[in-house]
């Protein structure tokens, strides 16, 4: 486990993410930073702003408030052409339904980012290479129906790092496995956390899960309301005494 | 429910318009399948039908070449018939020369002229020039001899100088020997009437473009027939009259100029009714010179005048008075003047109404008086052809050429001359009224009714393409007067049959029109009365009856070739018919040598209205069946239709519908749920259709049934639950557990790229995906072959039913009627397509907004995300419409057979796989876009 090179690597200053339906804000003026190469997870109970936190630092979304700076570029007011250049070459997603293509194989869905690149050369050895990383070697002709459900995130994983980006962001990645399997994944994104030195935010309601990162912030109703950082030591039963409610699934 | 509602409007709109054009065919035939008679006799043997394509035809113009073999006695056998309501026999009588007397409408002072003269034909596709200069025209005749102004010959005049009292004194001469050339005018302003001088020619007489053709017809039944009696001005041919009926042999000329020089032995009187209406066109530009002669005095003349040949002496009669060839070239000494130049336009309306009249002295003397001119017993034959394998494309039945038979005249021959009858000969004939033949022409030609040997109109011919096979603008061809031309004019005057009788012998009739009675509509019953009337015919006469009723006129192509020296016929005698063509033409007899031949450049390709049997019966069954195919397409178009729609809900639906069986619903409530849902949809739908249909059918302007609206909806509503129900049943059998799983439904293993280095393109990734979502594509593929192969259907049998009907005047009347109602339904079905493959690659790429949104997650750009649905779009869209194509091919095929099928599919397949790519690229492309611009965590946050 890494603590991060200082540097920050996420800048949010008093962001705040209204949508029209909602009467509240998702994310209610949220400051944050995050040191470049630091592991933060996020906990919260459902409906307190982690994906939408996750979203507004992939760009994947707007903020309506505030400051959005990530490894020193500011995301307010980029263009779409620019949030999509940064997307591709800064950050990597995984989602907790995995979203992968069902009708391409492994190897296709490894490659789309890829593809999306026009500079890219080598998409299949790079792409052969992601899958070997996430220990798939052999399996990038299946498509991804034929995949358990730890295989097809692991493919979700090879997607996301195949163009070696700076941030990981993970939104539940292992809400969907069962405990074995996403003790699979978490370690896999400690090796390459610790092995590449991404910087990782990670959203997930499970203590063990965020016990892994550096670092664990609470969101209750999209404000921050507990930042701890995790000793070696610590034992889930402590973080759950650190975070509170937070920790809640709901 | 948009489905439901477009499918009961394309019901209500293409059962109305498909109705209304089976009305429409209905009304069409019935108004113009009969035409003036229904069965036409013709001797036997002579029926001259050719196979062209499988279709029996025969020429347009074929009556030119029937030149009598019918009796009298097997006309009134005919007339005996049971069920023959109308018999009117027509006999080619002859052609006759028709010249007008120039004095008639000119006033010049006295003197000696001479005439040069340009006479311009006009066939229609060519203007043909011909001039006659003094020098000439004084190598021509003189009553009749040949006069040579060589100087080894000398002149003869002729009555002798004592006789005929010869002056030649100042300027003022009287010299009738010079009459054909030279006109006189005496000082007193008479006029020499060569018309009163029945022994002469007529010096000045015009001829107006060659000969005429007389028919003999009986009066009585060409009046039931045609009605020409309440047309003909002055007397028509039956009733009391100052003329003679019946032909008759009048008092004779024998040892007359005449009777000698054409060995006539009888002369014979005829009434005439002529035909104003004309179809030839010639004119007259006509200069006169008046000559300077030398002051001669009487005495002189007898200087002048020397010994005549003793061979002269003794026909001529002793004062006959020969002149030395000096006396000639006195003349061309003094010179000539130019006193007038004038046109005369003499069309044929001019000649064959009031000038005709005018000729036979109508006018001056108030009463008729006989006329006299050749007739000739001309018997041309019909035009030989051969059928031709390579001709220009168009909706001709097949093409022909006609095999020309010489060059006589200004133009090539292609009718031989038959031997004549025994009694060519001379004839005076009365004119007694007349008769405007357009008058008849227009009563019974309708648009698709008017037959070919109709009596009173020549076929319409039109020149599409040079001799070369290159097309042209069209040119409407003239006939021509020569009787051995190709296309010849229908008859300008009329005779009784009886005087036909007495000039042709025993056989005289060419042809008999019948009429038959008790056929009121157009129906099978009707054509088989008139085959059994037909059979009575043959089997009472022998003769070839040709069932003429539901006939109608079938394009064919011609192609009219000229002639060169080498190919002429040799050994003709001069006697032989194309003499007296060369006469016609030339305007002046010249029995004496034949006209050289001369190269004639080819007309080109014509095409002309050949005559098809039973054309109208084989529209009414054609426009029944194609009736009954577009709604059958229609309704399998709509059947896999709605399958499809329906399948695309389910897969919509997949996961809610594994819920409700993981949750204890049996496969049946699934079933009956979906069932429940299409009744609902499809009632809603059918009536909003029937609605907008019913609006549609208003804005096409074409009256829509309240019954058809309610078929429309229980059609409407009928089919769409008998489509629901695959889809329904197919539902509840959807894979619990692997859709509960979050699996979607692509499923096995796909080859992986192993060259690496290698490069994955956006278009090959859309392929890829395209060949694994089965289901997706399956469905895609359903919708474009009922897209494309519901419309290529349509189209197909609209072109199988545009195509029979192009060929025929009738035929082409019922496709400019129905053509617009044909394109609406097109239209409609072309909608229907549309809107169905639409609809399937719209909902094909809103079923996949998650993978847009992961694809936007990942970095990639709006534009790569709407290049890839559009490649599928494409790939899609023309892809099964490639594959529809096919597949309605492989339905057309029995109907229509391998080469249309063949030609239809080849010619159908890119332009079907063209416009499906770009529909697939618009469905695709539209939401795509709509997608795209999405923002990416709104799109994963709503599934």
């Amino acid at each position: 486990m890494t603590s991060g090179t200082g540097a920050a690597a996420i800048e949010l200053q008093n962001v705040v993410k209204r949508y029209p339906i909602r009467e509240l804000p998702a994310v209610d003026g949220l400051s944050l930073s995050v040191p470049e190469g630091q592991f933060v997870a996020l906990m919260g109970p459902s409906g307190s702003g982690k994906s939408t936190l996750l979203n507004l630092v992939g760009a994947l979304d707007e903020a309506s408030e505030g400051h959005i700076e990530v490894f020193g570029s500011t995301l307010d007011g980029l263009s779409d052409q620019g949030l999509t250049t940064f997307r591709r070459h800064t950050v990597g997603f995984v989602f907790q339904t995995f979203h992968l293509i069902p009708a391409l194989n492994a190897l296709e869905n490894v490659m789309t980012p890829m593809i999306a690149d026009r500079r890219q050369r080598k998409m299949i050895g790079k792409a052969l290479e992601a899958l070997r990383a996430v220990g798939l070697e052999g399996k990038e002709s299946q498509l991804p129906g034929t995949l358990s459900g730890g295989e097809q995130q692991r493919v979700a994983m090879a997607r996301a790092l195949v163009m070696e980006p700076r941030l990981l962001l993970a939104d539940e990645p292992t809400g969907n496995l069962d405990a074995r399997t996403g003790d699979e994944i978490m370690t896999l994104i400690e090796d390459l956390h610790t092995s590449r030195g991404m910087t990782v935010l990670l959203a997930t309601h499970d203590p063990a899960v965020a016990l892994r990162a550096d670092r664990v912030v609470g969101l209750i109703d999209g404000m921050l309301v507990t930042d701890v950082i995790v000793p070696e030591d610590m034992t889930a039963e402590e973080l759950i005494a650190d975070m509170g409610a937070t920790s809640q699934p709901d | 429910m948009g489905v439901v509602a477009t499918i009961a409007a394309g019901v209500v709109l293409i059962g109305g318009l498909g109705g209304e054009t089976l009305a429409r065919v209905k009304r069409n035939v019935s108004t113009d399948w009969r035409p003036v008679y229904d069965l036409l006799v013709l001797p036997s043997g002579a029926h001259p039908s050719m196979d062209l394509g499988g279709t029996e035809v025969f020429e347009s113009n074929f009556m030119a070449g029937l030149q009598g073999g019918i009796t009298r006695k097997q006309w009134h056998e005919v007339l005996d018939v049971p069920g023959v309501e109308v018999a009117a026999p027509v006999a080619t009588v002859g052609y006759m020369r028709r010249d007008l007397p120039l004095f008639d409408f000119l006033e010049l002072p006295p003197g000696l002229y001479s005439v040069d003269r340009v006479v311009k034909w006009d066939n229609g596709y060519e203007t043909r020039i011909q001039t006659a200069s003094i020098d000439d025209g004084l190598k021509s005749r003189v009553g009749g001899r040949k006069l040579d102004y060589s100087p080894k010959t000398q002149i003869h005049l002729y009555p002798p100088l004592n006789d005929a009292g010869y002056r030649l004194s100042g300027d003022d001469y009287t010299v009738t020997g010079f009459r054909s050339q030279i006109a006189y005018k005496a000082d007193d302003g008479t006029l020499i009437d060569y018309v009163e001088d029945e022994e002469a020619w007529d010096p000045l007489g015009i001829d107006p473009g060659g000969t005429f053709v007389v028919y003999g017809i009986d009066p009585t039944q060409e009046a039931k027939l045609t009605g020409l009696d309440a047309l003909a001005q002055g007397h028509y041919l039956t009733g009391e009259g100052p003329y003679l009926p019946v032909g008759y042999l009048g008092d004779l000329r024998k040892g007359s100029e005449f009777c000698t020089t054409f060995k006539c032995k009888q002369a014979f009187k005829i009434p005439l009714l002529i035909n104003t209406q004309g179809w030839t066109k010639t004119d007259f530009e006509i200069t006169f010179r008046r000559w300077r002669l030398p002051p001669l005095l009487p005495g002189r003349l007898a200087e002048l005048a020397g010994p005549c040949p003793k061979r002269l002496v003794e026909k001529l009669g002793s004062g006959t008075v020969c002149f030395p060839p000096n006396l000639r070239a006195m003349f061309r000494e003094a010179g000539t003047e130019v006193v007038l130049t004038t046109k005369l336009p003499i069309d044929d309306s001019r000649f064959g109404g009031r000038m005709a009249l005018k000729s036979g002295r109508w006018r001056r003397t108030g009463e008729f008086t006989p006329r006299q001119d050749f007739a000739w017993v001309a018997r041309p034959s019909a035009i030989r052809y051969e059928p031709l394998d390579e001709f220009p494309t168009g909706p001709w039945v097949g093409a022909v050429r006609a095999i020309p038979s010489g060059s006589y005249g200004p133009e090539p021959t292609f009718r031989e001359q038959l031997p004549t009858s025994e009694k060519k000969s001379f004839l005076e004939y009365n004119i007694f009224g007349r008769f405007d033949g357009s008058e008849l022409a227009e009563r019974f030609s309708g648009r698709g009714n008017w037959l070919p040997e109709d009596t009173y109109r020549p076929p319409r011919e039109v020149l599409r393409f040079d001799n070369e096979g290159l097309p042209i603008d069209p040119v409407e061809l003239r006939p021509t007067a020569n009787p051995l031309g190709y296309l010849l004019e229908p008859p300008r005057a009329l005779t009784t049959l009886r005087a036909a009788a007495q000039l042709l012998g025993e056989a005289p009739i060419s042809a008999i029109r019948v009429r038959v009675g008790g056929v009121d509509d157009a129906s099978e019953e009707a054509w088989t009365r008139i085959e059994n009337v037909a059979r009575q015919i043959q089997e009472a006469t022998g003769l070839e009856p040709v069932v003429t009723l539901g006939s109608s006129p079938a394009r064919v192509l011609v192609h009219v070739p000229g002639i060169t020296k080498e190919e002429q016929t040799s050994g003709r005698e001069a006697w032989s018919l194309p003499n007296f063509v060369s006469l016609a033409m030339t305007g002046g007899p010249q029995f004496h040598e034949p006209r050289p031949a001369h190269d004639a450049e080819g007309v080109g390709w014509v095409e002309e209205p050949w005559l098809t049997e039973g054309a109208a019966i084989s529209y009414l069954r054609a426009g029944t069946a194609q009736h009954a195919w577009l709604i059958a397409v229609l309704a399998g178009a709509v059947l896999v239709y709605l399958m499809a729609a329906f399948t695309s809900l389910g897969l919509a639906e997949v996961h809610a519908t594994a819920i409700r069986r993981a949750v204890g619903w049996r496969r049946k409530q699934v079933f009956l749920r979906e069932m429940r849902r299409a009744l609902k949809l499809g009632t809603i739908g059918a009536v909003a259709g029937a609605v907008a249909g019913t609006a549609g059918a208003q804005l096409f302007d074409f009256p829509v049934e309240g019954l058809l609206v309610v078929i429309g909806v229980v059609l409407g509503v009928a089919l769409c639950c008998l489509s629901a129900i695959f889809p329904a049943w197919s539902a509840g059998g959807v894979p619990l557990a692997h859709v509960l799983a979050g699996g979607e439904l692509a499923v096995g293993r796909a080859r992986a790229q192993r060259s690496h280095g290698a490069r994955l393109r956006i278009g090959q990734l859309a392929l890829a995906e395209v060949l694994r979502m089965r289901t997706r594509a399956l469905l895609a593929l359903a919708a474009g072959i009922v897209a494309t192969g519901s419309l290529m259907l349509i189209v197909g049998l609209r072109q199988q039913f545009g195509g029979s009907l192009q060929v025929t005047l009738l035929g082409q009347a019922i496709l400019v009627d129905t053509g617009p109602l044909q394109t609406a339904v097109t239209v409609v079905a072309s909608l229907l397509a549309v809107a169905l493959l639409g609809e399937i690659l719209w909902q094909n790429v809103m079923d996949r907004r998650t993978e847009i949104g992961v694809l936007r997650a990942i970095g990639w750009a709006r534009s790569q995300v709407a290049r890839l649905m559009l490649w599928q779009g494409f790939i899609l869209g023309g892809g099964c419409a490639l594959v529809g194509v096919l597949a309605s091919g492989a339905v057309l095929l029995p109907v229509l057979g391998w080469e249309t099928t063949g030609s239809l599919v080849s010619g159908g397949a890119p332009a079907a796989f063209g416009a499906g790519a770009c529909l697939g690229l618009l469905a695709a492309g539209v939401p795509a876009y709509r997608a795209s611009r999405q923002s990416p965590a709104g799109v994963l946050r709503s599934l």
